[in-house]
C-alpha cells in the first residue's frame, strides 16, 4: 500500500512538473513566435500593440495582422491536432491511429479542391465549411471500416487501411485539379502552413477549437474506460458505442477545423500522445489536457523553425513537423515491429 | 482434385488474355487520328505511308505496349512482396519504390538547370537510382541482426519512410516553376505517354528475367505465405529467401516506375485479383497477376486517353479511380 | 537416432530464458513438455526444431549440429508445427498438404507418382480425405488442426514437432488430435515430440514427461514419475491430489489449491 501511495505521489508530482514547464514554455514559444520573423520586435512593442494600439506605427500593425493571428492558430492546430490523436488512440487502442495517417487529412484535401473549383470566388468561410464535409467524409469512412470488417483490430492493419485512404482521396483531389488545372495551388494548400494567416480567420476558427477541446475534455474520463478495452469498458458501466461517437465528433470538429486553415501538418496528432504518455502515463484523464499543451508547444515551435530556416522564405509547418516525426514514427515502427 | 485448379487455371488464363486482345485492338484504333481496321492491318504490315507508320508504331504501339508491360510489372511485384509481408493490404508502394523514385526526380529537376537538362530521357535513370536507395534504407531500417526480417516491421518502416519522403518533396515542390511543376507532377502520378521503343528495351530484360524466374521458384514462394515456424519446418531458407524475393520485387518494381512515374493500386488490387481468379499457389497467382495487371493498365491507358480528348487525363489518376473503389471493397470483405 | 540438447544458453534479446540445458530426446516415444506459461517449454521446443538459435551451446542430431545443417536436408528428418499457424485465404486442403513435399523438390518441383501417394496416405491416415478441395478457412477447429498435422506427415519425416496443438480446441476435438498422434507413433514408430497445457493430457498419451520450471528441467521420465504432487508443487505451485486412472494405470491430477 506504501508504494503504491508513492508511486502515485511521484505520478502527480510529474503531471504538475510538466505542466508546469509547458506553461512556461508555451509562454516562451508564444512570445518568440511573435517577435520573430522578417522583421524582428520587441516584447515591450507587443505589449504596447496590445494595449495601446497605433495602426500608423508598422509594427503594431505587423502585430495584429500578420504575428498575432499567425501564433494563435498555431497554438490552436496545435492543440486541435494534438487531442484528436490522443483520442483516436484511445478508443482505438491502436498507437498508429492519428488523423494524417488515417487519411482524413486527405479528405479534407479533397473538399478543398471542390471548393477551388465549383465556387470560385468563395469566401473564406464557404472553403472552411468545404474541406470540413471532406474531413467529415474522411473521418467516416475510415471509422466506419475499421468498424464495420476487423481492419481496425491491429496496428498495422489499420495504418494500411489509412495509407490507402488517403491515396483513394488524393486520387480523387489530383483528378479534379488535374481536369481544371489547380494542381499548383492544391500543392501549397497541402504543404500545411500558418503563414499566410488573416486575423479573421483566427476568429473563424477559434470558436471551434474552443467548443472541441473542452469536449474532449468532457468525455476524457469515459475514453480513458475504453482505453482499457471494450469489454471491459462495458463491464465497468461504460457506453462504449456513445463515447465512441462522442469521440469522432470531438475529432472530426477540432481535426476538420485546424486541416481547413492551416492544410494537413502532420505527425503532430500522431507524436504528441506518445511522448505525453511516456512522460505521465497512460491514463487519458491527464494525458488529454497535456497532449493539448504538448501539441500547442509542438506547432509553435515548428513555426517558429518554418521561419528561420531559409529566410525570407517560409518553409511549409508540415514539412518542419514531419522532420521531427518521421524519426519518432521509425523509432516506434521498429521498437512495436521487433515485439511482432 | 489439383487437376481441377489447373483446369481453372488455364480456362481463366485464357479468358484474361482474350480480354487484352479486345483492348489491344480497341486501343490501336483510338486516338486522335481515326485509322480504319484496313488501315490500321495495311501499316501493320509494313505497307502503310509514313505518317500511319509514325502514329501507329511511335505514338499508340510504343504506348500500349509499355502500358502491359509496366501493369505486368507492377502487378507481380506486388504479388511477390504481399506474399512477403503476409498481408493482402500491403501495397509494393511501402518498398519506397516510389516515393524514392518520386524525390529523386524532384531533386533532379529542381537542381539541375533547364539547358542541362536531357529532358525526359534522364528521368527513367534518376528514378531508378532514386527507387533502389530508397529500397535499401528502408531494408536497413528493417532489418535485425540474425534474424529473418519481420513482415510487420518492414511493413511499418515502410509507412513511415514514405510519409517522411511524402513531406520532404512538399519543401521542394511549393517553390518549382509552374513549367518544372508541370513534369515532376506528371512524372508523380504516372503516364505511359511521350515514351520511345528505347523505353520499352530498357524496361523488357527486367521482366523477361525476373518474372519466369519467380514462376520458377513458385513452390518456394508459396511457402513463404505460411507462418514463419511452418516455412522452417518445410525447409525454406527464410532468412535468404526473404532478402532475395525483396529485392527482385523492388527490382521489379524500381524498372517500371522509372518508365511509367509512380502509378499507385496496380500492385494493391491486381494479385488479390488474380489470387481471387485462381488461389494463391504461385505457379498460378504470378502469371494471372501479370496479365491482370496489363488488361487494368491498358483499360486505364485507354480511358486516360479519350474521356476527355482531345486532351489527355493521366493515367495513374484513371488507375487510382479504377482501383480505389476495389480497394475499398477488399477492406469491407477482408477478414482476419 | 540421436537427438539431444548439449548445455544449451537460450536468451530473448538481453533475457536469459534457458541456461545450461541438457536433455536427450527419447526415441520412437511421444514426449511431453509441461510448464507454467513463461517456465521457457515453449522455447526449448522452438530451439529443438531450428526455429530460434541458442545464444550458446548446440542441438546435435545424427553427430551433427542442427543450426549448422541445410534447412532443407533438415526438413526431411524433422517436421514442425507451431502454435496458430496461418495460411493464405483460399489455400485448400490437399495444396496445403502437398507444400509438405517441399523438402523433396528442387526448382519448380513438379510432383511425381510418389508424392501423389504420400499425400493420398496423409488424406487418409488423418481421415481428411472428404474435405481435401475445401478452402482451410472453412474447416472447423479439429479438422483444420488435423491438416496441418497431414501436411506434417506428408513431409515423411521420422520425428515431428507440435506447439500446443490442442489449444483453442473442444475437447472433443483435443481427443480427436491426441489420437491421431498416438496413432502416428504406435504405427509409424514417429517420435513425437510436444508442449502440453493440460496435465493429464499429457499422463494419458505421452510415453515421456518434462517438467520444465524457469527453463531448467526439473524431473523428466514415464508419466508415473514425473506426474505426482510433489512435483505439481515445485513446478506449477499447486497442490493436487494424484488418483490413478483405472482405465489406463495412469496418474490422473486433481489440483485443489494453490501453494
Amino acid at each position: 500500500m506504501e508504494e503504491k501511495r508513492k508511486e502515485k505521489k511521484r505520478k502527480n508530482r510529474s503531471l504538475y512538473l510538466f505542466l508546469f514547464l509547458s506553461l512556461i514554455l508555451l509562454t516562451t514559444a508564444f512570445f518568440w513566435s511573435v517577435c520573430t520573423g522578417a522583421r524582428e520586435i520587441r516584447p515591450s512593442v507587443f505589449l504596447e500593440a496590445l494595449t495601446r494600439y497605433d495602426a500608423a506605427n508598422v509594427d503594431h500593425v505587423i502585430i495584429r495582422t500578420l504575428r498575432l493571428p499567425r501564433t494563435v492558430v498555431a497554438a490552436a492546430v496545435g492543440a486541435s491536432l494534438a487531442v484528436s490523436g490522443t483520442l483516436m488512440q484511445a478508443t482505438t487502442r491502436n498507437p498508429m491511429a492519428s488523423p494524417s495517417v488515417l487519411g482524413i487529412n486527405a479528405g479534407a484535401g479533397l473538399g478543398l479542391a471542390l471548393a477551388m473549383v465549383f465556387v470560385p470566388g468563395a469566401s473564406f468561410n464557404q472553403t472552411v465549411l468545404f474541406s470540413f464535409a471532406g474531413a467529415a467524409v474522411g473521418t467516416v469512412t475510415i471509422f466506419g471500416i475499421a468498424s464495420a470488417s476487423r481492419a481496425g483490430s491491429s496496428p498495422v492493419r489499420l495504418a494500411l487501411v489509412g495509407t490507402a485512404i488517403s491515396s483513394l482521396f488524393s486520387a480523387c483531389s489530383q483528378a479534379v485539379a488535374m481536369y481544371f488545372k489547380i494542381s499548383q495551388d492544391l500543392t501549397f494548400w497541402n504543404a500545411g502552413g500558418v503563414s499566410g494567416v488573416r486575423p479573421e480567420q483566427a476568429r473563424l476558427l477559434l470558436p471551434w477549437t474552443l467548443a472541441g477541446l473542452l469536449f474532449a475534455m468532457s468525455i476524457a474520463k469515459s475514453v480513458s474506460l475504453l482505453s482499457l478495452g471494450e469489454e471491459v469498458a462495458v463491464g465497468l458501466g461504460g457506453k462504449t458505442k456513445y463515447i465512441k461517437m462522442a469521440a469522432s465528433f470531438a475529432v472530426l470538429i477540432l481535426t476538420g477545423s485546424s486541416v481547413a486553415i492551416a492544410g494537413p501538418i502532420s505527425f503532430v496528432g500522431l507524436v504528441t500522445p506518445h511522448a505525453v504518455r511516456f512522460l505521465i502515463g497512460s491514463d487519458y484523464r491527464k494525458v488529454l489536457p497535456c497532449s493539448m499543451f504538448a501539441g500547442a508547444l509542438l506547432v509553435l515551435f515548428a513555426d517558429v523553425v518554418a521561419r528561420m530556416v531559409n529566410p525570407p522564405f517560409e518553409t511549409p509547418t508540415g514539412a518542419i513537423t514531419a522532420l521531427i516525426g518521421v524519426p519518432f514514427f521509425i523509432y516506434l515502427a521498429a521498437r512495436k515491429g521487433g515485439k511482432g | 482434385m489439383r487437376k481441377q485448379q489447373k483446369i481453372r487455371f488455364l480456362k481463366r488464363l485464357v479468358v484474361l488474355l482474350a480480354v487484352l486482345l479486345l483492348l489491344f485492338v480497341i486501343s490501336i484504333h483510338a486516338g486522335y487520328t481515326k485509322m480504319g481496321t484496313a488501315d490500321v492491318f495495311r501499316t501493320l504490315l509494313g505497307k502503310g505511308n509514313a505518317e500511319e507508320a509514325l502514329i501507329l508504331f511511335d505514338f499508340r504501339l510504343v504506348r500500349i505496349v509499355l502500358a502491359m508491360l509496366v501493369g505486368a510489372g507492377l502487378s507481380v511485384s506486388g504479388t511477390i512482396f504481399q506474399t512477403i509481408s503476409k498481408n493482402a493490404l500491403a501495397s509494393p508502394d511501402l518498398l519506397g519504390v516510389s516515393a524514392g523514385a518520386g524525390i529523386a526526380v524532384l531533386l533532379y529537376t529542381f537542381f539541375v538547370p533547364e539547358e542541362m537538362a536531357v529532358g525526359v530521357f534522364a528521368l527513367p535513370f534518376v528514378s531508378l537510382a532514386g527507387a533502389l536507395l530508397t529500397a535499401m534504407l528502408i531494408y536497413s531500417l528493417a532489418h535485425q541482426k540474425d534474424r529473418a526480417i519481420s513482415p510487420v516491421r518492414l511493413v511499418l518502416i515502410g509507412i513511415s519512410v514514405t510519409s517522411g519522403i511524402n513531406a520532404a518533396e512538399i519543401i521542394f515542390t511549393v517553390r518549382l516553376s509552374p513549367e518544372k511543376f508541370q513534369i515532376v507532377h506528371t512524372w508523380m502520378i504516372g503516364s505511359v505517354y511521350g515514351n520511345t521503343w528505347s523505353h520499352v528495351l530498357a524496361l523488357l530484360p527486367w521482366l523477361v528475367v525476373i518474372i519466369p524466374f519467380l514462376i520458377y521458384r513458385s513452390r518456394d514462394l508459396n511457402l513463404m505465405r505460411l507462418s514463419d515456424g511452418v516455412a522452417i519446418g518445410l525447409g525454406s531458407p527464410l532468412k535468404k529467401s526473404r532478402f532475395l524475393y525483396l529485392m527482385l520485387a523492388v527490382a521489379l518494381a524500381a524498372a517500371c516506375v522509372s518508365v511509367g512515374g509512380a502509378i499507385g493500386f496496380v500492385g494493391l488490387i491486381c494479385p488479390h485479383l488474380a489470387r481471387k481468379l485462381v488461389g494463391p499457389n504461385h505457379q498460378y497467382c504470378i502469371p494471372v497477376s501479370a496479365v491482370t495487371g496489363a488488361v487494368l493498365l491498358l483499360g486505364a491507358d485507354l480511358v486516360a486517353r479519350t474521356i476527355i480528348a482531345p486532351n489527355e487525363m493521366l493515367l495513374g489518376i484513371v488507375v487510382s479511380l479504377i482501383g480505389a473503389p476495389y480497394f475499398l471493397y477488399i477492406l469491407l470483405t477482408s477478414k482476419s | 537416432m540421436n537427438f539431444y540438447a548439449d548445455n544449451v544458453d537460450i536468451s530473448y534479446g538481453k533475457n536469459p530464458i534457458v541456461e545450461g540445458l541438457s536433455f536427450t530426446i527419447p526415441e520412437k516415444k511421444i514426449v511431453a513438455l509441461i510448464g507454467a506459461n513463461g517456465s521457457g517449454k515453449s522455447t526449448i521446443l522452438k530451439t529443438m526444431c531450428r526455429i530460434m538459435a541458442p545464444t550458446s551451446g548446440q542441438v546435435i542430431l545424427d553427430g551433427k549440429s542442427i543450426h549448422s545443417q541445410s534447412t532443407k536436408e533438415l526438413a526431411r528428418k524433422l517436421a514442425i508445427l507451431p502454435q496458430n499457424p496461418e495460411s493464405p485465404e483460399g489455400l485448400t486442403v490437399e495444396e496445403l498438404i502437398a507444400y509438405g513435399r517441399s523438402p523433396h523438390k528442387s526448382g519448380y518441383g513438379r510432383l511425381n507418382q510418389k508424392d501423389e501417394e504420400v499425400i493420398a496416405w496423409a488424406l487418409e491416415v488423418t481421415a481428411m480425405q472428404e474435405f481435401a478441395d475445401r478452402p482451410l478457412e472453412q474447416l472447423s477447429g479439429g479438422q483444420r488442426q488435423r491438416a496441418w498435422i497431414a501436411m506434417c506427415i506428408a513431409q515423411d519425416t521420422n520425428i515431428l514437432f507440435l506447439d500446443e496443438p490442442t489449444t483453442f480446441l473442444d475437447v472433443s476435438y483435443q481427443m480427436e488430435v491426441m489420437k491421431l498422434l498416438k496413432f502416428l507413433n504406435e504405427k509409424y514408430q514417429k517420435t513425437i515430440v510436444m508442449v502440453v497445457h493440460d496435465l493429464n493430457q499429457a499422463s494419458m498419451f505421452a510415453d515421456y514427461v518434462v517438467a520444465i520450471k524457469k527453463g531448467k528441467i526439473i524431473s523428466e521420465g514415464p508419466p508415473e514419475k514425473v506426474i505426482t504432487a510433489e512435483n505439481c508443487r515445485k513446478v506449477f505451485g499447486v497442490l493436487v491430489d494424484i488418483m490413478v486412472d483405472r482405465r489406463t494405470n495412469k496418474p490422473l491430477c486433481i489440483p485443489y489449491d494453490n501453494e
